[in-house]
């Protein structure tokens, strides 16, 4: 593999900018898809071509924000193959601790509506510290012991690797859900999936390379944890709430706007900030080697 | 040596897992706290509790239904609690037959899975399990209901408590289901 090494920090940026935007361009293509698809073939699935669609459409956006974060890293790359080991990883333990145990044991759509402390509390104490543990575990147990993991943004990369995995999990377990119902919402909703699960374990990753590199405290770790299971749960809250089913006569619908769009914001805001991160750790690398 | 060996990386994931540990207990905490929570409702003779915070609609006076209560953010998940009245000649199945009937008429797709006696809370009833496709919101795809009707025989009412959820949720709906029938008190008709 020929990798190239921007020589400055302003290559880096420049780089980095188009692929980017690369990126965007994608999701949006593929979000209009959707919609049009919904629109104007109207399709109906069976049970094998539900799935089929289910991880089609999973599977991009997941490709596309794993690229966008393993991108950013451009001084001295992870192996891929590591870093697509790590997305599995994260899939496997969603689809087999993750959505089992929020679902199935701790069933919390029985429950987690009642009342708004209720919905925040559940949010945060179940599905926060559920999803953003497993997240960790994927990475502690398996990629922090290797020598790969020597750099401060590698617990970034790693983590959103994890995180992108762990979210393609929860994307095909919600098309089979939903019937392959309206396609353009469930195509938002993926693409905001994917870049919340990875921001969050974006954080806990990069807490976890500080812990490495830094030698910092016993209460550095947990500290990593409980912010990203707050923000977590803070999304879930956005995400779950206010694309809250309204009651009508017949049962109910969704409005799934408000909610999607301030989570998309609150997503965007962390995502934006571990691209900061990774970008000013980049700078420093180049500005060491020069 | 290798750093992740040292003792402070396996405190600290000691310590990261406990902290999770003690997460999802609290959760767990609020989840019972939550479950036990309802409120008090009561319409011609009956009385119930219903999970709080769910959308209580009371039936018309003409109609059997008595009350109908809805998961606000799940509503597909219903509880339904009707009177009929009934003759002397009159056996639970012939109820669950004109029941049948009725929601064949609304919905084309309407199925009786299973039906049968059971003893639940220690009386006889019978039960009806049910399914069909809901398609009338034409904002949402078609959802598979699954329905649980328990029928209760009394003079001068049978008394009706019925589970309606998606189907994909049905199974887990029934635990909480089961928590509010027993709640489910009939004046005139003795009490379930």
């Amino acid at each position: 593999m020929v990798e190239t090494r921007p020589e400055s920090g302003k290559g880096i940026r420049k780089s980095l900018r188009k692929s980017n935007l690369i990126s965007f361009i994608i999701l949006i293509v593929f979000v209009l898809l959707a919609f049009t698809v919904e629109r104007f073939v109207k399709p109906s699935f069976t049970a094998t071509g539900l799935l089929a669609v289910g991880c089609v459409m999973a599977l991009i956006p997941a490709a596309v924000w794993l690229i966008y974060f393993y991108r950013q890293d451009q001084l001295c790359p992870e192996p891929k193959s590591m870093v697509l080991s790590m997305a599995v990883l994260g899939a496997l333990l969603a689809g087999s601790i993750g959505i089992p145990l929020v679902e199935n044991v701790f069933k919390v759509s029985d429950w987690i509506y009642d009342s708004v402390l209720t919905n925040i509390l559940g949010a945060i104490l179940v599905v926060g510290f559920t999803q953003e543990y497993l997240k960790y575990a994927a990475l502690r147990f398996t990629v922090f012991y290797t020598s790969e993991f020597d750099e401060r943004d590698d617990g970034i990369i790693y983590g959103t690797a994890a995180g992108v995995g762990f979210a393609t999990a929860l994307n095909i377990s919600y098309i089979m859900n939903t019937g392959g119902a309206l396609l353009g919402v469930a195509a938002v909703r993926m693409v905001l999936t994917v870049l919340a699960q990875a921001s969050f374990a974006g954080i806990c990753g990069y807490f976890l390379s500080k812990e490495k590199l830094d030698q910092k405290q016993a209460w550095w770790m947990p500290l990593g944890l409980v912010l990203a299971a707050v923000l977590n749960g803070i999304f879930f809250y956005l995400y779950g709430t206010l694309t809250q089913p309204r009651i009508t006569i017949q049962g109910g619908f969704i409005n799934p706007w408000i909610g999607l769009v301030l989570a998309a914001i609150f997503a965007a805001v962390i995502t934006y900030i571990l691209t900061k991160i990774i970008e000013r750790d980049e700078l420093n690398e180049a500005a060491r080697a020069a | 040596m290798n750093p992740v060996n040292k003792p402070r990386f396996i405190f600290s994931a000691w310590l990261v897992s406990g902290i999770a540990l003690v997460a999802l207990l609290a959760g767990w905490i609020v989840k019972t706290g939550e479950e036990g929570k309802f409120q008090a409702v009561a319409f011609r003779n009956v009385t119930a509790r219903v999970p709080e915070g769910w959308k209580v609609t009371p039936g018309l006076t003409s109609s059997d239904m008595v009350f109908i209560a809805r998961n606000v953010f799940s509503p597909s998940n219903a509880y339904i609690v009707s009177l009929v009245p009934t003759s002397s000649d009159m056996l639970n199945k012939d109820i669950a037959l004109s029941n049948n009937m009725d929601r064949a008429d609304i919905y084309d797709t309407y199925r009786v899975l299973d039906q049968a006696d059971e003893f639940v809370f220690g009386k006889q009833a019978y039960t009806v399990h049910y399914a069909y496709v809901d398609a009338k919101d034409t904002t949402e795809a078609p959802r598979v209901i699954e329905g649980k009707e328990y029928i209760f025989m009394g003079a001068p009412n049978a008394l009706i408590i019925t589970l309606e959820e998606e189907s994909s949720k049905f199974e887990s709906a029934k635990e909480r289901f089961m928590k509010f029938a027993g709640t489910v008190v009939y004046t005139s008709g003795g009490n379930q």
